[in-house]
Order: structure tokens, then sequence, then C-alpha cells
């Protein structure tokens, strides 16, 4: 029926329709401090078969070079999440800690679960507490003496800070990253935090600029790694996808309506 | 006789499907590693008796696939990989035989087994699963599908050549299912961070839909004159004189 090409134009509308919110979600973000990119991916929906492949074609056993196939249109395959290192921004803010290279920080959420997150602003609660922009506990905590005059985090993660009237620094405490062979198999939550899954495999924990963390880079911050070059190349390529299944719907359409006119 | 009304029909239907596999076509624009289809028509020989020619339908016959390679765009991602040449990917599927892919949009499961989109395991050249180790990173994949981590060689992707291309057939997902029997890719190259595109061409598409959807109207205008010139013949003929 011609019928199938028409929900075969509309399946393809879908998909650019879903691209085109994937897309809008990175351009919305692309100034997110720690934001992922995600991307669609699509395939092909099954096939229909008319004449198989292989299928004898007389009755001396000649094969049929190719069969009939014909594909049903499209579908949304997976929307990937793409960990790559986003481009860091010195701001001289001694509690903005950039990743520079593989990890998460863990937050502690209030009902007790641990989320994992890039993102690089940090402040001090009323109790002296670092915690993170939605005033959620940085793990393993660590808290600032009131008389701190300078904080000072290193490459291996380790939080120091000079009390008044002190001349050496004192330690307290030591920041530890997480990581997951699988990043791209984190939930995310929103406020650019994720949570373990199935999919992305045991969190592994350890001090930064060891085997597979990162370091540290204190007074920057992790810029979102949306490219927006290529988010509005790919914005183009959507649109036009989408006036083209636009266009095999109406020319189906047409058919159909030459077919009603027939008497 | 209405012959030509038949012949007429036999043009119509065959357009319908062609019309079918362009908006499968233009459904897959954005489909990495999509090849789009073609049709193959073929002349069908009527010999109805008492006719002194013999007629002459159409038949929708085969389709092909285009083998063109699709367009490459980089991604930056260690795990897109795109192959340039004529080779295919070997996944393992849930039923444990091999189907091919060109769409190289590959990542990890929580124990490290390289997959495709679709949860697949991707094969190595052994015909086994491919396990990144857990603590290892830096994955690079070469020119040859050597696969290795700072640790060292983890394995070499299954990428074979068929001689026919054509005997490769579309399963969905991405995937092509074939009985033939591949060999160890000579003349294809793998690119880590770059991911190949449908090789869709839209203007071509559009071409064809557009001269799909003309010749249908204008068989649909020769079976309208020949159904008028039918009932003009009968009110003619019927007509007696006074």
């Amino acid at each position: 029926m011609v019928t199938r090409s028409l929900d075969i134009g509309a399946t393809g509308m879908l998909a650019q329709q879903q691209n085109v919110d994937v897309i809008s979600n990175n351009i919305a973000n692309m100034t997110t401090t720690g934001f992922k990119r995600q991307r669609a991916d699509f395939h092909d929906l099954i096939y229909q078969n008319k004449v198989r492949p292989g299928a004898t074609s007389t009755d001396s056993d000649t094969i049929l070079p190719s069969g009939l196939q014909f594909g049903l249109g499209v579908s949304l395959g997976s929307i990937q999440r793409l960990h790559e290192q986003g481009t860091l921004q010195l701001t001289e803010n001694n509690l903005d800690l950039a990743i520079n290279g593989e990890g998460f920080f863990q937050i502690q959420l209030p009902d007790g679960e641990m989320a994992y997150t890039r993102q690089s602003v940090y402040q001090v609660n009323d109790e002296g507490e670092i915690v993170s922009p939605q005033g959620f506990l940085l793990e393993p905590g660590i808290t600032v003496p009131d008389d701190t005059i300078d904080i000072v985090v290193n490459q291996s993660g380790e939080v120091l800070a000079q009390i008044a009237d002190q001349v050496e620094y004192q330690n307290l405490g030591q920041i530890q990253l997480a990581n997951f062979i699988n990043p791209a198999g984190l939930q995310a939550i929103g406020d650019t935090m994720f949570l373990e899954t199935e999919a992305s495999g045991d969190v592994q924990t350890g001090n930064p600029g060891e085997d597979i963390f990162g370091t540290i880079r204190q007074g920057a911050i992790e810029n979102s790694n949306v490219n927006i070059v290529e988010e509005i190349t790919n914005l183009i390529a959507a649109q036009r996808a989408y006036e083209m299944n636009s266009n095999v719907i109406t020319t189906s359409d047409e058919m159909l309506q030459t077919v009603t006119q027939l008497r | 006789m209405e012959n030509s009304l038949y012949i007429g029909l036999s043009k119509q239907v065959v357009l319908r499907e062609n019309m079918n596999i362009i908006a499968n076509n233009v459904a897959n624009i954005n489909t990495p590693g999509f090849r789009g289809q073609n049709m193959v028509f073929n002349e069908y020989i009527s010999d109805p008796r008492f006719m002194e020619e013999d007629m002459s339908l159409v038949l929708d016959y085969g389709q092909y696939q285009m083998t063109d390679p699709g367009s490459l765009s980089d991604t930056g991602n260690p795990l897109d990989i795109a192959l340039v040449g004529d080779g295919f990917l070997g996944i393992q599927t849930l039923g444990g035989e091999i189907q091919y892919t060109r769409s190289g949009n590959l990542s990890l499961d929580a124990e490290g087994v390289l997959r495709n989109a679709r949860g697949l395991a991707v094969m190595d050249d052994r015909g086994g699963e491919i396990t990144i180790p857990n603590d290892a990173t830096e994955i690079t994949i070469d020119r040859q599908g050597v696969i290795s981590t700072n640790q060292g060689e983890v394995a070499n992707l299954m990428i074979l050549e068929f001689g026919n291309p054509q005997e490769l057939n579309p399963a969905g997902n991405g995937l092509y299912e074939t009985t033939a029997v591949g060999v160890p890719a000579e003349r294809t190259t793998v690119k880590q961070g770059m991911l190949e595109g449908s090789n869709v061409q839209a203007v071509v598409e559009m071409t064809r839909m557009i001269d799909v959807h003309r010749t249908y109207q204008s068989v649909q205008n020769i079976m309208n004159s020949e159904h008028e010139r039918l009932r003009t013949a009968a009110q003619r003929l019927a007509r007696t004189q006074a």
C-alpha cells in the first residue's frame, strides 16, 4: 500500500523531532558547568520480505540474486551521553575545583544515596562543610575551621588550610574521585549529577592523579563539552531531514489523491 | 481487451513499492552506517492468446544496496569508529549468530564488554567478545582495528570483506545478515573518533521521488483516457439508429 510510505515518512519526522529535542537540550546547556552533551543515535527498523533473498526463480534451482525487502522506517536507538573532557576556565576562586582527566566528584544526596558529578563550583555551608551549589555534602566530608584564611586544594586532592596565626598549612582531608567502566551508562538526575546504574558498572574510587583518575585543578571550572558549531550543524541537518520526510508524506498523499480520482 | 489498463496497473504497483523504498531511504538519512536501497525493474512478457503482439508488463524484480561510502563526521568520541573501505564489523546477535554492520557507534557495558548501540557484543577476529580491563584508560583503535589501552593490546576487531556486498541482506537495527563467508579485511581501514553517516543522498532521493510521483500521475492519465475511450466506444456502439 502507498500508506506504508506515509507511515515511513512519519517515523522519519518523529525521529528528527527527537533529534532536535536532544540538540536543543545541548544548546540550552552550552554554558552549564560540568554538563556533558548527548547524542541521538538512530537505526533502521525491521524489514518486510516480499521476496526472500535466495528464493529460487525457476525449477532448475536458479537463485534470485537479491530479494525484495522493504524497510519500514527509522527509530531512535539510544541517546548516548559523551563524557569527553570540557575546556577548563580559570576563575581563581579557591573552591572552584575542576577535574582534568577522568573521574567524578562524589556528592551525598539528602536521602543518603551517592550522586556523581563533574560540576566544579563548591561552597562552604554554615557549619564549615564543603557542599555543592545545591547544599549537598561533598564525600568524603571535609570541614573547614572557622578561622581559616586560605584553602589550597592540590592536584592529588589534598585539602590544606591556612589557619590564622599558624605558619604551616593544616591538612583537612582528602577529596576522592569516583569512576566507572562505562560512564555513558550513568543515569542523569539533573543538576549535572548522575546515579550509578546496572549499565555503568560498579563504582571505583581513588585519589586524584592515581592510575585511572584525573587530577584536580583548583581555581578553575570545567565548561560544558557542547561544541556549538557541531550542534548548529546537526540542527541544520535535522531540520532538512525533517523537511524531506514531510515531502515524502506530501508526495504519498498526492499519489493517494491521484488514486481517489480514478473511477 | 483492457490490456492497456493492466499494463498501467503493473506500472503503478511497482511505483508504489519504489515510493516505499525512497521513503525508507529518506527516513534513514541521519542513521549512522545506513546504506540506501534502489529498485530493479524488469520487463515481464505476457503472451495473451489471440493477440499478434506480446504484452509487456513491468515487474519489481529485486533491489540493491548503494555501496558508496557515507559521509564521515568527526565526533571526537574514542568509541566511535568509521570503516573506510568495503568491510563490515562482526556483531554477535542474541541467537549467537554473527551479523554485520557499518555503524560504528560503540560503547562499553558494566563489565567492560564492547557493544554496539543496541547492546550486542562486538566480536574480535577469533569470534569472541572484547573486554576492556576495568582499570584501563586511553582506549585507542588503530587503522587495522587493533584495540589497545594504556596496559597494552586487548583484541583485534572482526572486520570482514565480502566479494559481493549485495549478498548482505538488511536485518534492521543497522545489521546485515548473510550466508556468504567474508574474508578478513585487507583494504578496509578503521578511523577512530569518526562516524560514518548514512549514504543516502538527499538530492538523489528527492529527484527520484518527483520522478515516481509524476510517472504515477501520467500512468493515471493514460488509464483515465483509456477508461474514457472504452466508455465512449460502448456508448457509440450501443447507440441504435432511430
